[in-house]
């Protein structure tokens, strides 16, 4: 009996974690579901300074584009 | 429609099943580029179908801005690929945990058969009689009678005829709808849909370290349809999950972005219903050309 009533609270809290998981994914304050991959919310690392832009990989397209017209 | 990482255990879990032992090596990579290749084709012919109908008129402009492009720093990568384990491990991992609880929940009740007696207990019974090989094989039919009459079970076997024409049994069906709010899921509902019961896991073979992978092997083989046609089954899976949207965090972003709810349930349904009908011709064809060759490929 006991046992049986562990399960049940057991089960009970996946139900409850489930579907506030799934209510904070809706409202957009997700801290399970969404963004499962992490990508969204981790903290991109700080990078070493490069004052002179050493390992910048320069793109022509991107340079014609910030020197010439805005579009 | 393009290939998240979520997807990827779906086709690496079926891929290593079916289209790996007795095929050439190249093979399952090709598999798994063409998946890709789904998306990349899809996308934009949808994009284009979306503009020619429901999105007709002035393409406003897009602005984007880009930062500089630099070589990465070994450093600066490794940190972000432990954060992002860290936060998978802590977001998803969380939410599969508590879905994998409901799940074995809904396999687990009812635990009685109709006489009230439970059948954990006559399943241990017909297994302490030791290496009798018909009480194996009446405990193994006992396991599968309580699974099938699972509120699980039996939700799976209300659904089973939707799913059918795709070549799927009721597992299947019910592992993917268990996959709708996050695809990360799947794997985890097939290893408790798949379960073999009072028997071990089935040993794998050499160079296969997922036990799972021979258990939906091993019971496939033992099916009409999905013994015969295993790799159709398997590529219709497949293409369902490379074209459904069964991600609620996508859904939620997609209607505080268009502030409507109409752009949601749209999207939620012609991409299900695209991938329905794609995974429907999937097996369709996949089941022909089998039949064509005459034997089981």
């Amino acid at each position: 009996m006991t046992e049986m009533l562990l399960v049940m609270t057991i089960v009970a809290a996946a139900l409850v974690y489930l579907a506030r998981a799934m209510l904070q994914t809706w409202l957009g304050e997700s801290k399970s579901a969404c963004g499962s991959c992490g990508s969204c919310k981790a903290a991109a690392p700080q990078e070493k300074p490069d004052p002179d832009n050493s390992r910048r990989i320069p793109l022509s397209q991107v340079g014609s584009v910030t020197s010439g017209s805005a579009r | 429609l393009m290939s998240c990482s979520a997807r990827l255990p779906v086709y690496m879990l079926f891929i290593g099943a079916f289209l790996k032992d007795g095929y050439p090596s190249w093979l399952p990579g090709l598999v798994l580029f063409a998946m890709y290749l789904i998306g990349f084709v899809t996308a934009p012919l949808m994009a284009l179908l979306l503009k020619k109908t429901l999105l007709r008129g002035e393409t406003p402009i897009f602005v984007l801005e880009l930062p500089a492009y630099k070589r990465p720093a070994w450093r600066t990568v490794f940190w972000r690929m432990i954060d992002a384990g860290l936060s998978f491990i802590r977001r998803a991992g969380t939410m599969i945990l508590a879905s994998m609880i409901v799940v074995w929940a809904l396999l687990y009740f009812p635990h009685t058969d109709a006489a009230g007696l439970r059948y954990e207990d006559q399943i241990a019974k017909l297994t302490e009689a030791g290496e009798n090989p018909a009480a194996k094989a009446d405990a193994a039919k006992l396991y599968s009678t309580w699974k099938r009459d699972s509120y699980l079970g039996r939700m799976g076997q209300t659904l089973e005829p939707i799913v059918r024409p795709l070549g799927w049994d009721w597992k299947l069906g019910m592992a993917t709808l268990a996959s709708f709010p996050a695809r990360e899921v799947i794997v985890g509902t097939l290893g408790i849909l798949f379960n073999q019961g009072p028997e071990p896991p089935a040993e794998a073979a050499e160079g296969e370290p997922d036990p799972l992978a021979n258990e939906i092997r091993q019971e496939w083989a033992a099916d009409p349809i999905r013994g015969r046609f295993a790799v159709p089954v398997a590529l219709s899976v497949m293409v369902f999950f490379a074209l459904c949207c069964q991600c609620a965090s996508t859904l939620a972003v997609i209607r505080r972005e268009t502030r409507s709810w109409a752009w949601p349930i749209f999207t939620f349904c012609y991409m299900t219903g695209l991938a329905y009908v794609a995974a429907f011709a999937t097996f369709q064809i996949g089941r022909w050309i089998v039949l064509q060759l005459g034997s089981g490929i």
